[in-house]
């Protein structure tokens, strides 16, 4: 995991020849001036914990070799060059300067990684570090302060204090029953919306409500909730730039279910239920890069296919019965059934809460979304809605 | 005439005669094709609906909606005649009905039997108007669109008869045109006497959601 994200980092970014101009021209003006003339024995490096990572972290601090001496496809190893417990606020560790020097003895500047790790996730920072003073920090050098304690030339420590830490990237969790299928190993990394990679960095299965069936309270009436292949639904993606303290919805996403049997609720009379399927909802972590600033996205991924009765009950006809229904009601004989086709849909603004976001959806009664009813009663049952039936959102089903 | 000048008076968009020739033919255009056609110079689209189902006896007739229903506002067109369209593998009934719901305060049936369509609760008849040459008012802003009914038979008892709706041909403002209503039905004929036995009912149920599979895809 270090390692590749080293790696990519370092090839991606262009780190590497930045690292060298940076190392370089340090080298040639001011450090070069006093080479030789400061001795440190100790590098002390200073940081802020993430709230994330407030409890139960440790912070390592890795050494990042010279690649200039590396081939193409040797192995690259990142010593570890100090370990320990960070709790709290902060964390103060210090490295023993012949240690980070000795990464690479001809640079006047060393590369260190410090990452800080939990059981939640993990964060990491790259930062040069110098015996004679000079530090720079890759990920904000606006925000880094760094200078000598010690009586001048002859100090004998340095303190590097390091850039607030990227997002944390929180650990992959799955909720009890739910697998990573080969699919989902496909969509680990998804695209935000504004258009820069995500990284999946927790899922969770969750229900969402998808429609809901309303049966008239009538004896031999009954009405099924058919969620097939195909069947889609739109769901807001919720975007947050502050580590998911605040969320905004920032457009939407498709679930297909694409289970080959689809699913069905079938009920009797008086049945005044919300319908609920379950989804695969992911958080990804953007990292920042040159188009992209750091944030968090969250969006349902993957549709489990099935369907069942939710747990709570929608309001029922405001009409009272169709008959009082202004937009028509439609007839449905004994015997008869009926079935609906190309309704629009349905849009319920807190369909799930995960990772702090409140998710909106829109499932489409359309191709693949279908609700039957059959009437087995002794007198004809009645449909209607907020529309004409055909084309309501909601179905109502009454005796009268 | 310098050279400049010559280029600027090409000899027909140079002319006097030029911009009424354009208004003329323009004008021509408006008389022809959009003043007769209204707004409409393509086929309605209907929107897609629903299917009815209805068990019945032998070469009993079988009433279904056909909801002339769209969301966009157009004029009124005038009904000429309608066959019904296939669907899949189900044989097709045969059309021998077609009226208009007079009014659709009662509401319309998803299904019904008997010419008129009869009505279960409150018991009676549907009022229904003549297909041919009614004229009918599409885009209402609220509450049901003008309904046709239709009704069909099949004679082969076990044979689930289907269709996926209605292929119309109607007049607007003089032209004629032919749009399709996916309002489908199905028709199950079975000898039974009050109700369907559990195989006939599975039967139907089963021919249901093929239909309604077939219809909505």
């Amino acid at each position: 995991m270090k390692l590749k994200f080293i790696k990519r980092f370092l090839n991606r970014s262009g780190l590497s020849v930045l690292i060298s101009l940076l190392a370089l021209t340090i080298g040639i003006s001011p450090v070069q001036a006093n080479a030789g003339a400061s001795v440190t024995s100790t590098i002390e490096i200073d940081g802020t914990i993430p709230a994330a990572l407030a409890s139960g972290s440790e912070v390592i601090v890795l050494g990042v070799p010279s690649i200039t001496n590396i081939s193409q496809g040797d192995p690259i190893t990142f010593p570890i060059l100090s370990a320990e417990p960070a709790a709290g606020g902060s964390f103060s560790i210090a490295i023993p300067a012949s240690t980070v020097n000795g990464l690479n003895p001809q640079s006047l500047t060393q590369n260190v990684i410090v990452e800080l790790s939990s059981g939640i996730g993990s964060t990491e920072q790259m930062a040069t570090v110098s015996s004679q003073g000079t530090v720079s920090n890759m990920n904000n050098s606006n925000a880094v302060s760094s200078h000598l304690v010690g009586p001048g030339a002859h100090s004998t420590s340095e303190v590097v204090k390091l850039a607030r830490f990227p997002m944390v990237r929180r650990n992959i969790t799955t909720s009890p029953g739910a697998t990573i299928d080969s699919a989902e190993t496909a969509r680990n990394v998804v695209q935000s919306p504004n258009g820069c990679d995500g990284t999946l960095i927790a899922k969770s299965e969750h229900s969402s409500r998808i429609g809901e069936l309303h049966v008239a309270n009538t004896s031999g009436v009954t009405a099924s909730y058919d969620y097939k292949n195909g069947a889609t639904s739109q769901f807001d993606v919720g975007l947050s730039y502050d580590n998911g303290s605040t969320w905004n919805v920032a457009g939407g996403v498709q679930v297909s279910n694409t289970d080959s049997t689809g699913a069905s609720v079938s009920e009797g009379p008086g049945f005044l239920q919300y319908i609920d399927s379950d989804f695969m909802y992911g958080e990804f972590s953007v990292q920042q890069s040159l188009f992209c600033l750091p944030s968090t996205f969250t969006e349902p991924y993957a549709a489990i296919g099935d369907a069942f009765p939710g747990p709570n009950q929608p309001s029922p006809n405001p009409y009272g019965n169709c008959l009082a229904d202004p937009n028509g009601f439609a007839h449905i004989p004994v015997d008869g059934s009926y079935t609906t086709g190309n309704q629009s849909a349905e849009k319920y603004s807190s369909a799930a809460t995960l990772f702090g976001f409140s998710f909106g959806d829109v499932t489409g009664y359309s191709t693949s979304v279908e609700i039957t009813y059959h009437n087995q009663s002794a007198a004809d049952t009645y449909v209607c809605g907020s529309n004409i039936p055909a084309l309501s959102p909601i179905l109502y089903n009454s005796p009268a | 005439m310098s050279t400049h000048e010559r280029s600027r008076t090409h000899p027909i968009l140079g002319s006097q005669l030029f911009i009424p020739g354009i208004v003329v033919i323009l004008l021509v255009f408006l008389v022809i094709w959009v003043l007769p056609a209204g707004r409409t110079t393509v086929p309605i689209k209907f929107n897609e609906l629903t299917v009815g189902g209805f068990p019945s006896h032998p070469d009993m007739v079988t009433d279904f909606s056909a909801l002339l229903s769209t969301s966009t506002s157009h004029d009124a067109i005038t009904l000429l005649s309608a066959k019904l369209i296939p669907l899949g593998i189900f044989p097709l009934p045969r059309l021998i009905h077609l009226g208009v719901l007079r009014n659709t305060r009662n509401g319309y049936p998803t299904s019904a039997y008997g010419w008129p369509p009869r009505i279960g609760t409150p018991s009676g008849y549907y009022p229904i108007k003549p297909f041919n040459q009614t004229s009918v008012l599409l885009g209402k802003a609220r509450g049901l669109p003008p309904v046709i009914i239709y009704g069909v038979v099949g004679s082969q008892a076990g044979t689930i008869y289907a269709t996926k709706g209605l292929s119309l041909k109607y007049r607007d403002r003089g032209r004629i045109y032919y749009a399709n209503i996916y309002d489908g039905a199905v028709d199950a004929v079975f000898n039974f006497t009050k109700n369907l036995n559990q195989l006939q009912m599975a039967k139907f149920n089963n021919a249901i959601s093929r239909a309604n599979a077939l219809v909505f895809h």
